[in-house]
């Protein structure tokens, strides 16, 4: 798994040292987004579990108990300058926990993008951070959300472009610093891995 | 910059935390459920008012119904006692204490631990009730030191729904060829383990069914040919030698005086009128016969309600048939009725825990494998076995007599 992490971000982020090229956004230039793909479970850190930490999707031990699943977003964004662009993303990602049960989780997010190669072929870098509301069978809650995602992109018109995504999505559930409360502290992470359609204006 | 980020990041987690009142982490009880859904070997030990505790891979459970937010009861699983193999086993739970053995050189030793309200047992506490002489127990009616001690997974119950664990033992400086004993543990009460008046047994002696040992010869030093495949049925303070003719015979089940027992492949009757010389009654080569042969790995059930009740379960269902009083051959040739098992193919060997206080005819069962079931009829006329799911309406206690 982190050898395939690893494999995953040196190839996206090998057109970040590319020669710079001509900038195509000004202020005010916007971005509008649809993507989806899979999301295979990363990690899960429970520190008063039996296997504090597991990785991967499955249901054995040492295993997150989590299967691959499916992530759904839309995003829209606005330029600040030439490179940087803040705007929001509202998602939807589901797995299956080992008992059948449906895992989602809901992320709404304040989205920040670096594109530091821009043009025909874009490499955008971006950063969520906002709520995420998950449930499982009848729990509930409502947790900071965090993501990070770096991707490539070709637009084919002026307007239109696609591009594929990979990134690290984060769930901290936190419920307090001591006793009991402290014991439901957990992160889950997983890795979205997604199809996404631009247009850009 | 950072800082401001920094403090607005962790008010805001703070914040969010306040808002989440469950009584578990979300993703905790993910990771969790799926825990609970994987495969145990359990057994049934107890139960109080409103747990029933198990022995699940050598730990000791709690298990119990809680209500749910959105209705229903969800089962809970605590961990009361971490355990090992080579640690000692448990006997029973009764009376708010853990009763255990242990082999101390060559004999058994026994003592109880007391079970915390809440929490787990730990180490310390755990290895101070092993040498402490105040939890030191000793079986009632037994003088001499144990040598031997087997215990059964399977549940004897008597009428009003009281459950016996049941034991073989063998005291220290007996000769290889003498009998065991064997007994029903009754009760147990802070020193004493209460056994029934016990029964002596071909000292080979299995456990196997519901008041039914089974003779073997594996032990090489133990030679007794006559009794390789003989079956004893004990009943009250006596003991009933039952001639089977058959080299493979297993799964005996049975109670009321009417038993019965797998043999080649057929679920065969156990007559008690037929007495052949030295014995006290025979297996029934032409009555009761289901043919299973086509059904491989069967687990049979046992259980005692007023009528004789027996069932097996095999890959593809639970079989049932209520009345084995009955001895007309033409009506058990045929197969016995198949009760639905919902969802889940995969029930292993399973035994009685209790029948419903109010409802009639429904009945809780336990697994050894993957949790707790309800056998009840369906509107159908067919019984259904349904394993209690969460958001099931059924308590484990409702079941409790």
């Amino acid at each position: 798994m982190k050898k395939l992490t690893a494999i995953i971000m040196l190839i996206l982020l090998l057109p970040v040292f590319l020669v710079a090229r001509p900038t195509y956004y000004d202020t005010g230039s916007q971005l509008f987004s649809i993507s989806a793909g899979p999301t295979i479970p990363f990690f899960y850190y429970n520190p008063g579990s039996d296997y504090p930490l597991t990785f991967g999707f499955g249901s054995g031990a040492g295993q997150t108990h989590h299967t691959v699943g499916g992530y759904g977003s839309i995003s829209y964004q606005v330029f600040l300058n030439e490179y940087f662009a803040i705007g929001g993303e509202l998602g939807y990602q589901f797995d299956f926990a080992r008992s059948s049960d449906v895992y989602t989780s809901v992320p709404i997010l304040v989205k920040m993008s670096y594109v530091p190669v821009q043009g025909d072929f874009e490499v955008p870098i971006s950063l969520g951070i906002g709520l995420d509301y998950i449930s499982i069978s009848d729990y509930s809650s409502i947790n900071l959300g965090i993501t990070f995602e770096i991707g490539m992109r070709y637009f084919f018109t002026n307007e239109w472009g696609v591009g594929i995504t990979a990134g690290f999505q984060f769930v901290p559930e936190f419920y307090g610093f001591s006793g009991s409360s402290a014991a439901k502290n957990s992160i889950y992470s997983n890795v979205p891995l997604m199809i996404s359609v631009t247009y850009r204006h | 910059m950072k800082r401001i980020t920094l403090l607005l990041l962790t008010i805001t987690t703070v914040l969010l935390s306040s808002c989440n009142d469950s009584s578990r982490g979300v993703l905790q009880w993910a990771y969790q459920l799926a825990a609970e859904e994987e495969s145990y070997n359990q057994s049934y030990l107890g139960h109080d008012d409103t747990n029933i505790y198990l022995e699940r891979d050598w730990d000791i459970y709690r298990a119990y119904s809680r209500e749910r937010s959105n209705g229903g009861y969800e089962i809970v699983y605590e961990k009361i006692l971490e355990s090992s193999a080579d640690d000692p086993f448990p006997i029973l739970v009764e009376n708010g204490n853990i009763y255990m053995a242990y082999k101390n050189g060559s004999t058994f030793s026994f003592f109880y631990i007391p079970i915390p309200e809440e929490g787990q047992i730990t180490s310390e506490a755990y290895s101070d009730a092993m040498t402490n002489t105040s939890n030191k127990c000793t079986l009632s009616g037994v003088s001499g030191e144990i040598s031997k001690f087997g215990l059964s997974s399977v549940i004897a119950r008597d009428e009003s729904g009281k459950i016996y664990h049941q034991v073989v033992y063998k005291l220290a400086g007996e000769g290889l060829l003498d009998d065991s004993h064997y007994a029903l543990i009754k009760s147990a009460s802070n020193n004493t383990i209460t056994l029934s008046s016990p029964v002596s047994v071909p000292t080979n002696s299995q456990i196997i069914g519901d008041g039914v040992l089974k003779a073997t010869s594996d032990d090489p030093e133990i030679n007794i040919p006559d009794n390789m495949n003989d079956l004893y049925l004990i009943n009250g303070t006596s003991k009933l030698r039952i001639r089977t003719y058959h080299d493979s015979l297993d799964y005996p089940m049975g109670s009321d005086g009417h038993y019965a027992a797998m043999a080649s492949g057929e679920i065969c009757a156990i007559d008690l009128n037929e007495k052949p010389e030295g014995y006290d009654g025979r297996l029934h080569q032409s009555t009761l016969r289901f043919d299973v042969t086509d059904r491989e790995g069967n687990y049979l059930i046992t259980y005692k309600d007023g009528n004789s009740i027996i069932g097996y379960l095999s890959d593809n269902g639970l079989y049932w048939r209520e009345d084995i009083t009955d001895r007309n051959e033409s009506t058990h040739k045929s197969q016995p009725d198949i009760i639905s098992v919902s969802e889940d193919s995969d029930i292993m060997p399973l035994s009685f825990v209790g029948k419903h206080k109010t409802k009639a005819n429904e009945y809780l069962l336990i697994t050894q494998d993957n949790g707790f079931y309800i056998l009840r009829p369906h509107a159908s006329g067919v019984q259904r076995l349904e394993k209690i799911r969460s958001g099931s309406s059924y308590q484990l206690s409702d079941f409790f007599n």
